[in-house]
Formats: structure tokens, C-alpha cells, sequence
């Protein structure tokens, strides 16, 4: 089997995912685009070689339907030649699509794949394109609640507090402006609008000055479906709860913001070809599928599935860039796998940056890569957790 | 002659006539089927030859419409068929609904007149009608949710299209019946009528007036009420409703979920299409067991209850004009309450003026309420309180038709009590000892009239408990026996039949899983999942919060005075977990039950109640013991059903049925199981054997299986 190699991983800032959103005028096509064309420019890239371009989306819908991969390939300058296909699995389909660019460069059938993901949510938010689960005798057969009570629930079986989930959170929102200070965030591509006019250079969502006593004044944002019935649900699945603790809140939940991440991967022969420098390769890509209701439990999973495919062990990785999804996602991480803050989400995550649905798992692994680069570590796990109990992992190696 | 006749009147106007034959109300099987048939296709031939002015649906039986669907047509049917069957069945609920839409569909206006109930299918027929005429009083509606069904020839999408998803879905999942009045005010309706003729005048005046009638979602414009499951309005309802659903029911009753999907469904699609959807999710009931459970307990067996198949064969029906009760404390002052709200005469009698007027004002204050709610006018309260006689002295009781103690549960004071009323009251009056657990032969020990003397079994709070457990002491005469089931059905309760031994029937069922839930707790179960997996059965209240609702303390004082018989009797007590643990809550704790500040359960001010955090020291204190989450729901069901049986093969109870309803009504045995018979029959006869024998390897002989059962299931024969 042929190796897959990360050529570069690049991505725009993140945007507020609302009206006011420094990224709200832009359409999400451009979101790609801009990548587009800055991959094309950074490598002096022969697009005609590379053969597909796979692009996640969570809301596959109206000014983001059909397939937005190959409708922004043919609206930018890339070569007629380069395909493209939209790709979903909620929340982890940005990682998803540069695992599947990944595993067909693995098995010889391409050599140059594009893959990432996009998603604009101030223009098109959550629910803007239905979905199956929706329909009552499915929600109803599937035992479907809000995923964020998952949370809930996961917080309140693993006896994290409030203070527990709020103060990873804060340590997201420090980390992340530290970062971002520093300059840390080498992958960022600024969004440009047609003129070359730059329009965000940087993720507007951090707010570094967030603190324990501000976010303890937040109100659960999940009670409300706890006291409509989902709550109820969920115990007839969870009998061992009494009650659910609603812990999660806006403040450490993941944000809603607008953004686009994309990954060059191909195989060694198409680099040289075009003398492209290999950043990382890709070890082992894990996929698992756990209980849904709860929906939040995959992560630990898939990352333990992708480590037993690569051969090596909690203690081979050097870095775990794990998505913040919910605060009590990234605790429950932890315990289980016995990692400590210090080796995890180190320039912070969703929590502080937001989580634009398909395309962050792409983003989050240029985030990784660019800080196993710049302590010169070795290797990474990139995880998230997604919708119907799914998790996904990629383990990542510097060349 | 036929069921379906066809009559023209001189008017060209085609009359409709149901009367099925040999039945005293129409209902809806393959006779029908037939005939309907038969009656459209000449209908259309009738209108294609010309000269009909229009079709008036009515029913040949005075007083009665139309009942519904023949429920034991359907209980004769194969639960688990061939798929070449399952397709037959389905064709067959599409043929049933074909004429019914022809006949919608035929080009000339057609009205319906409802001359007496039309539930169930046979409201279905009259949605199918463009106009709804029906008598003043009548009841309408689709309650077959009720009996684990739902409507299926057309009634699910026929109230969708006229009323909306919302109003559709509380209507028919709920099972409502509609006074006439009421139906009107929604829409079900078109005008009401006085008497048969004005129903008949108002139906072919509206025909001859409309002759270009169409139903409204036949016409171009139509769009379904509050719009479709897309509308942004109807979000709430798609997103928050089927967990609702699940809540409510705990996910155990597949009608009212299948019913709310198939009104989404059907309002996502075209008429006809949602015809076929709603064939689909019918028949997917007719399959199902608790469908089976509930056409069971709640159709046959509730009717043959109500029938009387419990009451002796004593030919006069007895009616109470005055009745005496004897303790005005809640048991007796909710009696009076319901007496005298059925026009009843009621002496409340208690030791003292002042105790029997606060029986009294207990009326009051019920009649009030009613009036906050509308449910009650002021002078209906005036009426009913005026019925109530609040008296100390017995010589008021000694006209009294028939007399109902229920003073506390001490054998000595119901034996005076017994003895001063005997001295006042004739000797044809019927004396009933309300007692959850004395045996009743016992207690007419006391009594100088035992033929007279039986037990009444109310449950608190009397007012609105639907059951009465009528018990029969070994000297009951049939007369009397018979005077207390005519006096409870007069009280609009149903009465269940039982003979006489300790704890009857519905308290020595209910002593079996409050006990279970004792010894887990003891065992060192986690009790939130003791009080889950009753939840998730399907009862209203676990063991350990139904010991909270009549206090630790009371339950321990019964316990020492239950000890105190066994062992004046000169036999040996034997200890027992749950005295254990009450006697550690009551004693070692200091929770003493909800009344008390708390027990099992805390209860928070202004909060949600939770289990008292303290049980996992007292009980678990190294951990939780671990067991299969089925096994601790099993433990709580199968216990019941074996007492059940035991009680059955001790003769205390005979019927089936009373034991099915009585302990869903009774004593909250989860209602989608039929009840602690039914609910062997739904497991499988030999599968229940096998699986409580199971649970008594494991769990001891509280699941011995009686031998009863054994037979039972030796022979296949199933509890019916």
C-alpha cells in the first residue's frame, strides 16, 4: 500500500456565524475559493493533476446544495480536469473527506486528492436543510434528542460540574488567544473579496477576556429540551438517570461561526512531480459508530481503533487536537484516555474559535500540524466527535 | 334482509340505511364490507343513470348510529401472518376504505345523519360525508386509541385534512369523545338537530340546497389548516411532539405513536397517498400485541364487567336512594362526595358533629373546585350538598338502603361500629366494611346479620379511583352481593368480584411488587433503576415512591401490627426485607414518608422531588450491587402476575377480567399489558413459565410458579 502524504493544510479565519459576522457577506463558495486559489498560488499547483476535490458540508443546501466542490471548481481558475464531489457526516465530515483523499492515494487509485470542508453558518444555520431524523416515526425509532443534551447527559453521568465544563472553557478562550497572538495559526488564509480586498485575517470569535464569573452567568442553553421531552427520552434509553444536569451553555458549547478548510494529500511520487515539500503523513483514519442517543462518545473510540491500526499507543502521540464540541465531550476524552491538558486542544478549540459544522475537521488538523511544526514534535491524533453517535479519528506522523 | 338498504325518496334524494342484522348496534366487519360495497357501486350506477339529487346516510336502529369496528373480529386475527397474508390484510383495509371515498367522490352531495353515537368507524363514515347532521347529545369522535388502535378507513386523514396536524393529533391520540355541541364548535359538525325528523328535514334540505357539495380537499384551493410539517408555525410540534409522545406513554403504546405519524405523514402528501399510509400504520396495530392487550381488557373484557358477568343472577336491579357511610374521614367523605354528585342521599356519620361537618366540607370543597373549572354549576353544587347529611347520631342511619363503614382499619372499631349500626338500621339494609385487608368473614364475625355483610373495597381517593373491589365474605348472600355491584355501578365505578382471604385480590397483587421493591433496595440496587424499570413498564409510581405516598411510618406501624396477629395466632413471624428497611428508614433515619418531610424521596421545596441521596449509604455502601436492568423491571411485573395466578388457584378470584382491570385500574398494573393476566398471555404461556422460573433460581421463591400456571401452560391455556 502507498503512503499518504500531507502536502499542506490551509484555512480561512473564522468568522462570527451571525448577522454582523465579518464573514456574513461572503457566500460560501467563496469561502472555497479563496482556498482554492491560494493552494493553487502557494505551490505554483498544476491543478489539472490533481483528481478530485471532496468538500464536507453540514448543511448541503440552497447556496451550499448540490455539490459545491465542483461547482467552485469550475467558478475558480482550477483546470477543468480536477472533479468534485460533497461529502456528509455531520460534524466529521471535513477530517472525513481528507480520510477518504487519504485512503485512495493509500490504495493507488489517485494520486492528488483536495479535501476538506464548508460551511457558512450565519447564511445557512443549523436545520437549514432538514434531515431524516426529523420525522417523527424516526425520532421516534431512533430515540432522538438534542445533541447538545447528550452533553447534558455525559456531563452528569461523568459527575462534571459546572465549574468543571466552564473552567476547560476558559482555558479554550486563553489558549486560543494566546495563540492567536503569537502568531500560532500559520494555516490561516485570509478571506479576500474579488477586488483582493482582505475582509477577515483572523478568528473574530476568541474572546480572550472571558472569565470564570462571566460564564457562570450564563443560562443552560439545553434545559429547555431537557424539560420538553427530550430529557424524558433520554431516561427511558439511560435509566440510571435520575435527572439531567444542564451544564452546557453558549459559553462552553462549540460557536457557530462561518469558515473553510482545505488539505493537499497525494501520494510521494505525485509530490515530487511537483516538487511539493510533504508537511505530515497519515498513519491510520478510524471510523466508529456509538450509542446515538447520547451521540457525543465516539472520539475516545476511533482515536483507540486508529492507535491499534497504526501500532502505537496513547503515549506515541505527542499532540491530541480533539474538537470542542461541548466542554464535557473533551473531559470525558480525557479521562478515558488519561491525556493531560497539557497534550490537548494546546491553542484551544470550537469552544473559542467556533465550529463551522463540515469544515472543521480539516481546519483542526492544519491547527495540528502547524504546532507539531512549530515544537517540533512528531506525532498527532485529530478527532471529533458527529451526529448519530458517530467518531472519527486520523493519526498524523511529521515526515 | 341486508344491512345496507337504498331507498329514493320522491325528491331523487338516495337514503342509506345501516342496519345490520341481527345486531342491536351497526358495526363495522366483513358484513359491512360487503354490503358497502355493494350499496356504492349501485349508488354510482343510480347517479351515472341520473335523477339523484343526492345520498343521505343514516341508520335503521333507533337511537344508535354506527359502533365502530368488529373488535373481536380483529382479536381473531393471526398476530404474526405470512407476508402473502400480512398483503391480503392490507388489500382488505384499502377495500374497506374504497367505498367510502367513492361515495365522497360520486358528484352529487351527500349528508349523514347521526341519530346516536358514532365512535370509531362510525364516525369514520360520516367524515366521509360532505354534510353532518346529528342529534343534540350524541357522541362522536375516534376513540380508538383507547383500546391500542386507531382509525383505519379514513378517519386519521380525514381529521387531519379538515382540522389540522395539532388538532388532529390531541383529538385522535387522546381517544376524545366529542358531545355533539363540542363537535360542531370544532368543525366536526355541521348543524345539530332536536329529534330524528328535524335530523332527517335539516340533512335533505342542506342536499338540495348544495348539489355541487365536494369535500374540502377535493376542491382546488384546499391547503390543510396551520399548513403542513415544513411550516414554520408546526416546528414545535414535528421537533418537541414524538418525545412528548414517548414521555407520556414511555414509549409502551404503539397506537398513539403510529398516530401521530401518520398525521405528519398524511400531511405531507396528497389525499389518496395518504390513504395508503394510513392502511399501512392500521394494519401495523391490528399485528401488534398490545393492541391485542388492550382490545382484551379495555373492549371485551370491560364490556362483560360492566354486563354484570360478576354480579350474582338476582333478577332486581337495586337502586340506592339513601345511603349511609360510617366515618367521615377522606375514604368516607369522598364516598359522599361521588354519592351524592349521583344524586344519592348521603348520611355522613362520625363520632362527633364536628368531624362528620369536615367530612362534609371535603364535598365542598371538591364542588368548588369543579366550579373553578367549569365543570361544575353552582346549583348543581347546591343540589349535591344539599343531598349530604353530616350527623353523630346512628338513629339517622335507619333508613338508609345501605351502609358503607369506613372507619380505620382496627378490627375492634369496625366490630362496634358493626354492632351499634346493626341495632338502628333494618334488617334487609346491606352493611359494606370498606377495608383494603381484613378479611371480611372476620369481621362479620361481629355482624348478626352475616348474609348482609360484605366488603367494599374503595380506593383513595374515592372520588375519582375508578374501581371497586367488592368482596364477598363466606356468608354473603347473593342478594347482597348483588345490591353492592348495583350500588357501585351507580357510583360510576366499576366493580370487580373477589372472595375473601387476606389482602382480597388488588392489595395482595400490589404487596408483591412494593415488597420486590424492598428487597432490591435491601440487595443493594441502585434504586433510581428500582424506580425506572417500574417507569419503564408502564406503572404510575414505583414501589419505593408508593411507600412514600402512604408514609414508612404507616407502612411499618401495618407491618409490627401484621407481626402482632401472626404471632397471637401462636405462629412463628418471619423477618422480612421490607420490615427490615422500613424499620431502618423509620427508626434509624428518621424518614418517615412524604407527609413527614420525606422518605425514599427527598422533596425540595419548590424543586423536583429525587431520591433521598442517604439510600446509597444506608443500603449500597460499597457500590451498587449490579443485575440485569430487565430482571429488576421483571422482578416488578412478575411478581404481581404470579400472585395474581396464586389468588386465581386459591379461588379468591374467578373472572379474568376482574383481575385484568382491577389491577390496571386498581393498583396501576401497566395498562398496555392488558393486565396481570393478560400479561402472561402477551408474554407467551411457556415463555412466562420458563422466565419466572428463572428469575426464582436467581431471585428466590417469590417466583415460584403456582401450579396453576404449569397446567396452563401445559395445556395452552391461555387466561381469557
Amino acid at each position: 500500500m502507498a503512503e499518504a502524504f500531507i502536502y499542506d493544510a490551509i484555512r480561512t479565519p473564522r468568522g462570527k456565524g451571525k448577522r454582523g459576522g465579518a464573514l456574513y457577506e461572503v457566500k460560501p463558495i467563496d469561502l472555497v475559493t479563496n482556498l482554492l486559489e491560494a493552494l493553487k498560488s502557494r505551490h505554483d499547483l498544476d491543478t489539472s493533476k490533481v483528481e478530485d476535490l471532496i468538500l464536507a458540508c453540514g448543511e448541503p443546501v440552497k447556496e451550499q446544495g448540490q455539490n459545491i466542490a465542483k461547482a467552485a471548481l469550475v467558478y475558480s481558475s482550477w483546470d477543468d480536469s480536477t472533479t468534485g464531489a460533497q461529502l456528509h457526516r455531520y460534524c466529521a465530515g471535513g477530517l472525513d473527506a481528507v480520510n477518504i483523499a487519504a485512503a485512495k492515494v493509500a490504495a493507488g487509485y489517485e494520486d492528488l486528492v483536495a479535501a476538506g470542508g464548508v460551511e457558512s453558518m450565519s447564511r445557512l444555520g443549523i436545520g437549514a436543510s432538514g434531515g431524516a431524523t426529523g420525522d417523527p416515526w424516526v425520532a421516534m425509532k431512533s430515540y432522538f434528542i438534542s445533541q447538545g443534551l447528550g452533553a447534558d447527559m455525559i456531563a452528569t453521568m461523568d459527575g462534571f460540574s459546572r465549574e468543571d465544563v466552564d473552567r476547560y472553557a476558559v482555558m479554550s478562550q486563553q489558549r486560543a488567544a494566546h495563540a492567536r497572538e503569537q502568531g500560532y495559526f500559520k494555516s490561516i488564509v485570509p478571506v479576500k473579496d474579488f477586488n483582493g480586498v482582505t475582509i477577515l485575517d483572523h478568528d473574530e470569535f476568541i474572546r480572550a477576556d472571558t472569565s470564570m464569573a462571566a460564564l457562570a452567568k450564563l443560562k443552560p442553553a439545553f434545559q429547555m429540551f431537557n424539560d420538553y421531552g427530550h430529557g424524558g427520552v433520554a431516561r427511558l434509553k439511560y435509566p440510571q438517570l435520575e435527572n439531567i444536569e444542564c451544564v452546557h451553555t453558549p459559553g462552553n458549547s462549540s460557536g457557530i461561526v462561518d469558515g473553510a478548510g482545505l488539505v493537499l494529500v497525494g501520494s510521494e511520487r505525485a509530490g515530487k512531480e511537483q516538487n511539493l515539500q510533504p508537511r505530515a503523513r497519515i498513519l491510520s483514519c478510524a471510523l466508529v459508530g456509538t450509542e446515538p442517543t447520547l451521540m457525543l462518545n465516539g472520539p475516545a473510540p476511533a482515536t483507540q481503533k486508529a492507535l491499534q491500526k497504526a501500532g502505537l499507543t496513547v503515549d506515541d502521540i505527542d499532540l491530541f487536537e480533539l474538537n470542542e464540541a461541548f466542554a464535557s465531550v473533551v473531559l470525558r476524552y480525557q479521562r478515558v484516555l488519561g491525556i493531560p491538558d497539557e497534550k490537548i486542544n494546546v491553542n484551544g478549540g470550537a469552544i473559542a474559535m467556533g465550529h463551522p459544522i463540515g469544515a472543521t475537521g480539516a481546519m483542526i488538523l492544519g491547527t495540528l500540524l502547524d504546532e507539531l511544526e512549530r515544537r517540533n514534535l512528531k506525532r498527532g491524533v485529530v478527532t471529533l466527535c458527529a451526529g448519530g453517535g458517530i467518531g472519527i479519528a486520523t493519526i498524523i506522523e511529521r515526515v | 334482509m341486508g344491512y345496507i338498504r337504498l331507498e329514493k325518496d320522491s325528491d331523487g334524494i338516495v337514503e342509506l340505511i345501516f342496519d345490520q342484522p341481527g345486531k342491536s348496534v351497526n358495526t363495522m366487519g366483513r358484513d359491512y364490507d360487503e354490503a358497502m360495497r355493494a350499496a356504492v357501486t349501485e349508488l354510482q350506477a343510480m347517479v351515472e343513470a341520473g335523477g339523484v339529487k343526492g345520498v343521505y346516510v343514516r341508520s335503521g336502529k333507533p337511537g344508535q348510529f354506527f359502533a365502530g369496528g368488529d373488535i373481536k373480529e380483529m382479536l381473531e386475527m393471526d398476530l404474526k401472518p405470512s407476508e402473502a397474508k400480512k398483503t391480503e390484510m392490507y388489500d382488505g383495509v384499502m377495500a374497506t376504505k374504497a367505498p367510502l371515498r367513492t361515495l365522497e367522490t360520486l358528484g352529487v352531495p351527500v349528508a349523514v345523519g347521526l341519530n346516536g353515537p358514532a365512535l370509531g368507524g362510525g364516525f369514520e363514515i360520516a367524515l366521509a360525508c360532505h354534510h353532518r347532521v346529528a342529534m343534540n347529545g350524541v357522541q362522536v369522535g375516534l376513540p380508538e386509541a383507547m383500546i391500542g388502535l386507531m382509525p383505519g378507513a379514513g378517519g386519521v386523514v380525514r381529521m387531519t385534512y379538515l382540522l389540522g396536524m395539532q388538532e388532529a393529533i390531541g383529538l385522535i391520540s387522546q381517544g376524545k369523545r366529542l358531545k355533539a355541541a363540542q363537535a360542531l364548535e370544532k368543525g366536526l359538525l355541521h348543524e345539530l338537530a332536536s329529534d330524528e325528523a328535524d335530523m332527517h328535514a335539516k340533512a335533505k334540505a342542506w342536499i338540495k340546497a348544495n348539489p355541487d357539495a365536494k369535500q374540502v380537499w377535493d376542491q382546488d384551493a384546499y391547503q390543510i389548516p396551520g399548513g403542513g410539517p415544513d411550516e414554520p408555525a408546526n416546528q414545535g410540534l414535528t421537533f418537541f411532539g414524538p418525545a412528548n409522545v414517548m414521555v407520556q406513554t414511555k414509549n409502551l403504546m404503539p397506537a398513539q405513536n403510529a398516530i401521530f405519524a401518520c398525521v405528519v405523514d398524511s400531511a405531507r402528501v396528497d389525499f389518496d397517498t395518504a390513504q395508503k399510509i394510513e392502511g399501512r400504520y392500521f394494519l401495523s396495530l391490528l399485528l401488534d400485541q398490545t393492541a391485542r392487550n388492550m382490545m382484551t381488557a379495555f373492549f371485551v373484557q370491560m364490556e362483560a364487567l360492566n354486563k354484570g358477568a360478576s354480579r350474582p343472577p338476582v333478577a332486581e336491579r337495586f337502586t340506592c336512594k339513601k345511603l349511609g357511610i360510617i366515618g367521615a374521614g377522606q375514604m368516607g367523605a369522598g364516598i359522599a362526595t361521588i354519592a351524592a354528585q349521583k344524586g344519592i342521599s348521603v348520611v355522613l356519620k362520625d363520632i362527633s358533629q364536628e368531624n362528620a361537618d369536615r367530612g362534609k366540607s371535603y364535598a365542598d370543597a371538591f364542588f368548588t373546585k369543579g366550579i373553578a373549572k367549569g365543570k361544575v354549576t353552582e346549583n348543581k353544587k347546591a343540589e349535591c350538598m344539599a343531598l349530604i347529611k353530616a350527623s353523630a347520631d346512628y338513629a339517622d342511619l335507619s333508613d338508609c338502603d345501605l351502609i358503607i363503614e369506613a372507619v380505620f382499619e382496627d378490627r375492634k372499631v369496625k366490630a362496634a361500629v358493626t354492632k351499634d349500626t346493626e341495632a338502628v338500621i333494618k334488617s334487609s339494609s346491606v352493611f359494606a366494611t370498606n377495608t383494603s385487608a381484613l378479611p371480611i368473614s372476620e369481621l362479620a364475625a361481629a355482624s348478626t346479620r352475616p348474609a348482609n355483610f360484605i366488603g367494599m373495597h374503595f380506593f383513595s381517593p374515592a372520588e375519582k379511583m375508578p374501581l371497586v373491589e367488592i368482596i364477598r365474605g363466606k356468608l354473603t348472600s347473593d342478594e347482597a352481593l348483588a345490591k353492592a355491584f348495583d350500588l357501585a355501578q351507580q357510583l360510576g365505578k366499576t366493580p370487580i368480584v373477589v372472595n375473601d382471604a387476606a389482602g382480597f385480590f388488588t392489595t395482595r397483587v400490589i404487596g408483591t411488587t412494593i415488597s420486590q421493591g424492598g428487597i432490591m433496595l435491601e440487595e443493594g440496587i441502585n434504586p433510581v433503576l428500582i424506580e425506572s424499570a417500574a417507569r419503564d413498564n408502564g406503572s404510575p409510581i414505583g414501589p419505593l415512591g408508593a411507600i412514600d405516598e402512604i408514609s414508612q411510618e404507616t407502612a411499618y406501624k401495618n407491618g409490627k401490627q401484621a407481626k402482632a396477629d401472626v404471632e397471637a395466632q401462636g405462629k412463628v413471624w418471619e423477618d422480612n426485607a421490607v420490615s427490615r428497611v422500613l424499620d431502618r428508614m423509620v427508626n434509624e433515619f428518621g424518614r418517615r414518608g412524604k407527609v413527614h418531610g420525606g422518605g425514599y424521596y427527598a422533596y425540595p421545596e419548590g424543586g423536583q422531588k429525587h431520591l433521598w441521596p442517604g439510600l446509597k449509604d444506608a443500603f449500597a455502601p460499597n457500590g451498587y450491587k449490579e443485575i440485569p436492568y430487565q430482571d429488576i423491571k421483571d422482578r416488578l411485573t412478575f411478581c404481581q402476575s404470579l400472585e395474581a395466578v396464586r389468588a386465581m388457584e386459591e379461588g379468591v378470584i374467578e373472572n379474568v377480567g376482574d383481575g385484568n382491570i382491577g389491577s390496571i385500574m386498581g393498583i396501576g398494573f401497566p395498562a398496555q399489558t392488558g393486565g396481570a393476566f393478560q400479561a402472561i398471555n402477551a408474554y407467551g404461556l411457556r415463555e412466562f413459565v420458563a422466565r419466572a422460573q428463572e428469575l426464582e433460581a436467581k431471585y428466590g421463591s417469590d417466583f415460584a410458579v403456582p401450579k396453576l400456571l404449569i397446567d396452563r401452560a401445559n395445556d395452552n391455556k391461555l387466561f381469557l
